[in-house]
């Protein structure tokens, strides 16, 4: 049985039946379909939710091993993992039938450790870009000097001095965003778009290999 | 189902989108069929991707690990899902050559739902190279949350100065931090992703690029084989179509005729 339900046949079935549905249901207001693909939705939420756990037991598989081996320079991080994991799902269980989790041992480290300091690290950001800008804006090709001179005018553009410099800096700051930037990330967008439906088609047919054998035994 | 029916249950402004869709799969089994007739279309290169090979051969000939990432992302179940999905299919090649040329393999990811499946795709890419014992769970590194993650790629990448560097899937604020860091050790930089906001930098920080579509591509171009290529050729055909509408609609719409944004918002 269990060989049978891994056979990659099964799951491009499934995976044919509710791109299908769901493409229907986009594009015709069917009642019933629209049911089913909601339906189908929310079933997706509930096993992402599960795949959370699961992913939780993988990790937690190697972090007791690093425990258990006093993985040297790593153990004592495991054991901080496990706790971070376990003491915030131990205090908030009490209060898991409310809408939102307020105990404090649940909320505090979230507000006060994990955003603050995700918030220092995100202000780290100016300087990495600063260094790679340095290197992108090296005047080496045609292209380079272009990239260059439209980057120099839409910072001068958005800093006060732009305008002191050349009142028209601002105009040209606006035309290069909005004419110049705007269609050519629109273009990306839409191509983006379509590789996604054809990367569906391809898993629905299972012309994707490396998808539809996922768990099937094969790469 | 007669036309008028059809346009009662069509929903108003998705008509277009309809049709672009119907093409799609039209252009998509027209180049299945030109493959199986033995005449596949032909699909242009995509350095990012050949280059996957050449990255990896530098981390064996260094003797340095190779550290691969899907960025943030997002839940599987979320709008970046297929980003996510695309990017272990192209984990999967990277582990194969990792495991093909012994070369120790690092990856560093944020997203609790994709564990299992990040566990299953190395541990078959290792089986398939006749080499499971070399697979360990613990090259899997898993950060909960996109600060965290940053930080520990940043760790990753001084501490064990990886020699190839990939980072391939819904990237954010992250790319141009990890990716400036990678440079800073001296890596190889392979990097991509269909979120147009990073490409800037993505491209200001990586040494080959993935633009877009191409991270969707990556499996069918990377597997050489004439059939799986064939399903992808159909999209640069409708790239043709879509700029052959956007040419007609710039000539006919100042003329008056309105044919193409009427159609646009059926």
């Amino acid at each position: 049985m269990s060989s049978v339900l891994r056979r990659p046949e099964i799951f491009m079935f499934i995976a044919g039946v509710v791109m299908g549905l769901t493409l229907f249901g986009y594009f015709f207001n069917v009642p019933q379909v629209i049911d089913l693909v909601t339906w189908f939705q929310t079933f997706a939420t509930h096993v992402s939710f599960f795949a959370v756990w699961l992913g939780f037991l993988t990790a937690a598989r190697i972090h007791i091993y690093n425990i258990q081996r006093r993985t040297p320079g790593v153990w004592y991080f495991s054991i901080v993992m496990f706790l971070s994991c376990l003491i915030p799902f131990l205090a908030a269980l009490p209060e898991i039938a409310k809408p939102s989790i307020e105990t404090p041992i649940y909320t505090w480290p979230f507000n006060w450790v994990y955003t603050p300091l995700g918030a220092a690290l995100y202000a780290t950001t100016g300087f990495y870009i600063f260094s790679a800008a340095y290197r992108a804006f090296r005047a080496r090709s045609l292209e380079a000097t272009i990239l260059l001179v439209a980057g120099c005018l839409v910072m001068l553009g958005n800093a006060p001095i732009g305008e002191v410099i050349w009142n028209q800096i601002p105009t040209i700051n606006d035309w290069l965003q909005m004419t110049g930037q705007t269609p050519g990330m629109r273009a990306l967008n839409i191509t983006a778009a379509l590789g996604i439906v054809y990367f569906g088609l391809r898993v629905a047919i299972g012309a994707e290999k490396r998808v539809t054998t996922f768990g099937a035994g094969g790469g | 189902m007669n036309t008028l029916y059809l346009e009662q249950i069509l929903f108003a402004g998705r008509g277009s989108s309809l049709v672009v869709l119907i093409l799609l799969v039209v252009f998509f089994f027209i180049g299945l069929r030109l493959a199986k007739m033995g005449r596949p279309p032909k699909m242009r290169r995509l350095p990012a991707m050949d280059a996957i090979d050449e990255a990896i051969g530098r981390a064996a000939e260094m003797g340095k690990p190779a550290l691969y990432t899907p960025g943030i992302t997002g839940s599987l179940a979320s709008e970046q899902g297929p980003q996510m999905v695309a990017s272990i299919t192209i984990l999967s090649y990277v582990a194969e050559g990792c495991a093909r040329y012994d070369v120790p393999l690092i990856v560093d990811f944020a997203q609790g739902d994709a564990i299992p499946l990040m566990d299953e795709t190395l541990r078959l890419a290792y089986l398939k190279q006749g080499k499971p014992e070399k697979y360990d769970p613990k090259m899997l590194n898993y950060f909960p949350g996109q600060s965290p993650m940053v930080t520990g790629i940043l760790g990753h990448l001084q501490r064990l100065r990886p020699a190839a560097f990939f980072m391939i899937g819904g990237l954010y604020y992250e790319s141009v931090v990890i990716g400036e860091a990678a440079n800073f050790v001296g890596a190889m930089t392979i990097g991509g992703t269909a979120n147009t906001h990073q490409l800037p930098f993505i491209i200001a920080v990586c040494d080959y690029v993935l633009i877009g579509e191409e991270i969707y591509a990556a499996s069918a171009y990377l597997s050489k084989d004439p059939y799986q290529i064939a399903t992808i050729a159909g999209e640069d055909w409708i790239k043709f179509v879509l700029m052959a509408l956007l040419l007609l609609g710039f000539i006919l719409e100042p003329l008056g005729i309105k044919y193409i944004s009427s159609f646009l918002r059926w």
